[in-house]
């Protein structure tokens, strides 16, 4: 990787950029906090099935043990959302993954190989786990699994009221999350205020609040971060195009972005919303992510246009590489650094949108987005349900800008300390 | 030093003039303006009174006079009310009581933009409010009573012995609104003068109703199918003549309403358009921002978005209305009316099962919703609320199904937890205040394990062990699993949706609440592209189960009978209705109807709804009818 910063005398010869930046994002104490923040965010919507869900871990009602919980992760029954099952695979992989990591890591510690192909292993190695976890997934997805609906606790119920009445005698043993009950789970009192049994109370639907939120943070993650990847790839490709060859390509796309802006994103969605019979999360993904991309496009315009004349550049053509990896190996990597900045900011804006569109009433029902919930607390009145996703998002979204925030500052050679 | 203070000085002086200058300039412009502002007010006034004027000298020393009690009562009209033969009678209910204050201006709300005020093309149940206010109709029902009927323009009404001919006389008292036109340039004053609501203009509406390239008048025409002829015998004088005689006749009869012909017949120049294109003329005539009619009521503005604004209408001979004005603030966020109501911005509206929650039942003690400052009533509609079944879905064809989707819809929680006890359960196509509703029948209990027997009885069983039913038909298996569309603007409907989401998915049945914003739900719905829809039915006193129930509905497009159902014996019931005029054997029928739709349950009823009502204690002699529209502000008055 090539290194376009003026070099410090004080640093070390094998420092990437990366390093370098990982340093001076560490120095801003707020930001690296976020940055934890977001990760605890991020863990919370993984291992969300573990603290709630209405499936038992183990269950055993005299005629054997079973199972629910784990053959529940991946019931299209249970989990309707492709976006719980994403997460829910996550969940099965984390711990394999996170062990094979570190057993790589060591390994080649232990080889005492130098820092450059050791880095170069890695990042061959974390392209074939993705690849290898999106083929899983597209799996998962492709073979629809489903059980019988059991309401497992009122099962429970009923043999507990069977045995005071006399007319049963074992127990049904089973072992259930923290909090036995899933955020689709209906039946409770409506709008109850929070109290200890709901700790943020009950909505509309008769359903737990806490527990809503919770899986609420999978789905804000997701929008965010699939919407902020659509548009990044689509404006990198077209920003660098437009950067690198100018002239007629730079006029055509530069127009092409010119329209785009001048289309307000939120009318499109509402239109297109409009036109789907059932909107699901995935839509709206995609809308942002064909409608927000000009800002991108831009930025990497403008970088290529700053990087298109330096030595490396033009050594890298009398080189004789191709264009296209002149394009995306070598001005590409320096381009990066506003892109980063720009797609942090991105997915604090993609998670209030979505949050916009539930609000008014035409996000997908059968995910418990936390927009939803501030709509039911407004036409409601109930303050317990304006209160607490307006907080989820508030720090989702404050997280994000502080990371992003950070991420521009640690990017920018003049704000070094 | 001393030089650049003395500059600093100089500058500021400069500046401080400037500053003064620019009061002065400031309060100059605006004195002229408000002296410009009187002015014109007064000219207002002059020409007002001029053209007012205008009007009294033209109708003659004769003509209408009104007020608050209404000109005296003609003698042919008194005459004629003695008349056995005479459908109509006279209402002895106090309208307004004697002590009644006059004037003021009523602020009540309006809860959408209308698309415009032709009485024949707009069907919205908000716009018929306005009508009923502005316009007016042959007849009306007693105020209290909807088995009788009470004359309006009309004071004689003849039903021939074959039940075929109708024969309506009308008053001579009756004069149009002055259209709502800026009469500055002379452009329409070929719409001058005083205009008498004549048989012509009844013979006018019927004849724009019947005409075919009126699509607006569709919902209204297909009640007419079976007429035979209509012709103004005379000015005051119509006649009406039907093939079969029918009993729904009568009501549709009793609701015609005229409309002006030396409006309507002519484009914005005075030319009269020509037979071949009236029809498509009148549906977007260059008048329809503004409406017109003889009423009590004049329409004298609208501005979309913010108002529509009416005056009294000093020479409606009938009289008995108080205000002097009625503004209504058009409201599209249902969430202002409360809050309007609080500051005093509204004199009385309706408020939401949501808003009652939050103001009346978790409302603080201090709250004007409790304290008594403002006053509370109720009334109740000809509404049910249902979720309808597609029986053209292989889901929905067997009865069975439809019994056990009832079965698993907890009614009885939805009405009381998420719709506040605000109405009673209905278990057919009538609502419970209906008169020939039967009382007999019960509600659907909330079972799920009967349900699910309905459903292996009915064949849809999980043979493949994927947690929902399938059942093959023709060789193909079907998964039951089917979408619910709901209307997306209003949470209660979603909450309908979660919650009967939830008890389906324990008996093994899947299925998505699809929200949709109304338009787009009434497309889906006309066009039949629906598995199941939850949504209500708003009629009139009188039963009449064509348009929704009889099969000959079921295959027209945009019909009514959505649901497909098809039911010879249902289609028997509703034809011996329509011709049937004993009350007795009506209601017979009705209930035989009603026990029918019970068992089919084409459709899961729900209940009937009814509605908090919020008013000013500035607001007097406050009640509400049980024909729309129920918020009849006629017999308010203001003070006192």
């Amino acid at each position: 990787m090539s290194q376009p910063i003026i070099p410090d005398v004080n640093e070390p010869e094998d420092q990437t950029f990366g390093d370098i930046v990982w340093i001076q994002f560490k120095k801003n104490r707020v930001a690296y906090w976020s940055l934890w923040g977001l990760a605890g965010l991020f863990i919370l919507a993984i291992v969300a099935p573990v603290i709630a869900s209405g499936r038992p871990f183990i269950w055993n009602a005299g005629d054997g043990a079973q199972y629910p919980w784990f053959s529940s992760l991946f019931d299209r029954n249970y989990f309707e959302n492709p976006v719980d099952v994403f997460f829910n695979l996550l969940l099965v992989l984390a711990l394999p993954i996170v062990a094979l990591v570190i057993f790589r890591l060591k390994q080649i510690q232990k080889l005492g190989l130098d820092k450059r192909p050791r880095r170069a292993k890695i990042q061959r190695e974390s392209r074939f786990l993705v690849l290898g976890f999106l083929v899983l997934l597209i799996g998962v997805l492709a073979t629809p699994y489903g059980e019988p609906y059991t309401q497992y606790e009122d099962l429970r119920e009923a043999r507990l009221q069977e045995i005071e009445a006399g007319a049963s005698t074992d127990p049904i043993q089973a072992v259930f999350p923290p909090v036995p009950y899933m955020f689709r789970k209906t039946g409770f009192k409506t709008l109850e205020k929070p109290s200890l049994k709901h700790w943020l109370g009950v909505d509309e639907s008769t359903r737990d609040v806490a527990v809503r939120l919770l899986y609420g943070t999978r789905i804000s993650l997701t929008i965010g971060v699939i919407a902020v990847g659509i548009y990044v790839t689509i404006g990198i490709i077209l920003g660098s195009l437009a950067g690198f060859f100018s002239g007629k390509v730079d006029i055509v796309i530069q127009r092409l972005i010119e329209i785009v802006m001048s289309i307000p994103s939120l009318i499109i969605i509402l239109v297109l919303v409009a036109f789907l019979e059932k909107t699901s999360i995935f839509h709206i993904m995609l809308v942002i992510g064909l409608v927000r991309w000009t800002g991108v496009a831009r930025l990497v315009r403008g970088e290529f246009y700053r990087l298109r004349g330096q030595d490396f550049v033009t050594s890298a053509v009398a080189l004789g590489f191709p264009t296209w990896k002149v394009i995306f190996h070598h001005i590409l990597p320096n381009a990066m650094g506003p892109v980063l900045v720009a797609a942090t900011f991105g997915v604090a804006g993609a998670i209030l949108l979505e949050s916009t569109l539930s609000f008014l009433g035409l996000g997908d029902l059968s995910a418990p987005s936390w927009g939803q919930t501030l709509s039911e607390g407004y036409s409601s009145g109930a303050w317990h349900l304006i209160i607490a996703p307006g907080f989820a998002i508030f720090l989702t979204v404050s997280l994000l800008n502080l990371v992003g925030e950070g991420l521009r500052d640690a990017l920018d050679p003049k704000m070094r300390k | 030093m001393q030089r650049g203070f003395l500059r600093s000085l100089i500058g500021f002086s400069i500046l401080v003039g400037f500053f003064l200058l620019t009061l002065l300039n400031v309060w100059q412009t605006n004195s002229a303006e408000r002296d410009l502002k009187e002015m014109l007010q007064r000219m207002d006034t002059l020409e007002k009174a001029l053209e007012n004027g205008n009007f009294a000298s033209e109708s003659g020393p004769s003509g209408p006079s009104g007020g608050i009690w209404g000109a005296a009562e003609p003698d042919y009209v008194t005459t004629a009310l003695s008349d056995p033969n005479n459908q109509f009678s006279r209402d002895n209910t106090n309208w307004l009581p004697s002590g009644a204050k006059q004037g003021g201006t009523l602020n009540l709300k309006f809860g959408s933009d209308p698309k415009g005020f032709n009485w024949l093309t707009e069907n919205g149940a908000d716009v018929s409010e306005i009508q009923a206010y502005v316009n007016i109709s042959v007849g009306a029902y007693h105020l209290k009573d909807v088995t009788k009927y009470r004359p309006v323009l009309a004071y004689h009404w003849n039903i021939s012995d074959d039940k075929r001919t109708h024969t309506i006389k009308l008053r001579k008292d009756f004069y149009w609104h002055k259209p709502n036109v800026n009469w500055a340039g002379g452009k329409f004053d070929w719409l001058k003068g005083t205009h008498q609501v004549t048989a012509r203009d009844l013979e006018f509406m019927v004849e724009m109703m019947m005409n075919d390239q009126v699509a607006g008048a569709a919902p209204l025409r297909s009640y007419f199918d079976e007429l035979e002829s209509f012709e103004a015998i005379d000015d005051f004088t119509f006649r009406i003549t039907f093939k079969k005689p029918k009993y729904m006749q009568k009501v549709m009869v009793l609701g015609l309403y005229p409309m002006p012909e030396f409006l309507y017949a002519y484009d914005e120049v005075g030319e009269r358009y020509e037979p071949e294109v009236i029809g498509k003329r009148f549906e977007d005539h260059w008048y329809n921002p503004n409406g017109i009619g003889a009423g009590p009521y004049t329409f004298t503005r609208f501005e979309p978005g913010v108002a529509i604004e009416l005056e009294r209408n000093s020479k409606y001979p009938l009289g008995g209305n108080a205000p002097e004005r009625i503004v209504y603030s058009i409201l599209k966020d249902q969430n202002q009316p409360p809050r309007k109501l609080r500051t005093g911005e509204l004199h009385l509206s309706a408020i939401q099962p949501g808003q009652y929650r939050a103001e009346v039942l978790e409302g603080d003690a201090d709250s004007p919703f409790k304290n008594g400052k403002l006053n509370a009533g109720e009334y109740w509609s000809y509404n049910y609320f249902y979720v309808a079944w597609n029986a053209d879905k292989p889901q929905f064809s067997d009865k069975r199904a439809r019994q056990a989707m009832s079965h698993a819809f907890n009614a009885d929680l939805l009405l009381n937890d998420v719709f506040l006890g605000l109405g009673e359960r209905c278990t057919g196509p009538m609502p419970t205040v209906q008169p020939y509703y039967d009382r007999s029948l019960d509600p659907y209990a909330f079972d799920l394990e009967k349900a699910k027997a309905l459903l292996e009885e009915a064949g849809w069983s999980d043979t493949d062990g994927d947690g929902i039913r399938d059942k093959t038909i023709d060789g193909e298996k079907v998964q039951f699993s089917f979408k619910l569309v709901v209307y997306g603007s209003s949470n209660e409907y979603k909450t309908v949706g979660n919650i009967f989401k939830e008890d389906l998915a324990k008996i093994g049945v899947r299925m998505d609440v699809a929200p949709m914003e109304w338009a787009n739900l009434l497309k889906k719905v006309d066009a039949r592209e629906f598995d199941a829809v939850t949504l209500a039915w708003v009629s009139g006193p009188p039963v009449d189960f064509r348009q929704i129930w009889h099969s000959s509905q079921a295959d027209l497009p945009k019909g009514s009978n959505r649901v497909g159902f098809r039911n010879a014996e249902a289609d028997k019931i509703i034809e011996a209705l329509e011709t049937e005029f004993d009350e007795a054997k009506r209601k017979k029928l009705a209930h035989a109807f009603h026990q029918l739709l019970y068992e089919e349950q084409p459709y899961t009823f729900f209940y009937t709804r009814k509605t908090k009502v919020f008013w000013q204690q500035e607001l007097n002699n406050v009640w509400f009818q049980l024909v729309r529209p129920h918020i009849n502000p006629r017999p308010f008055y203001l003070g006192g």
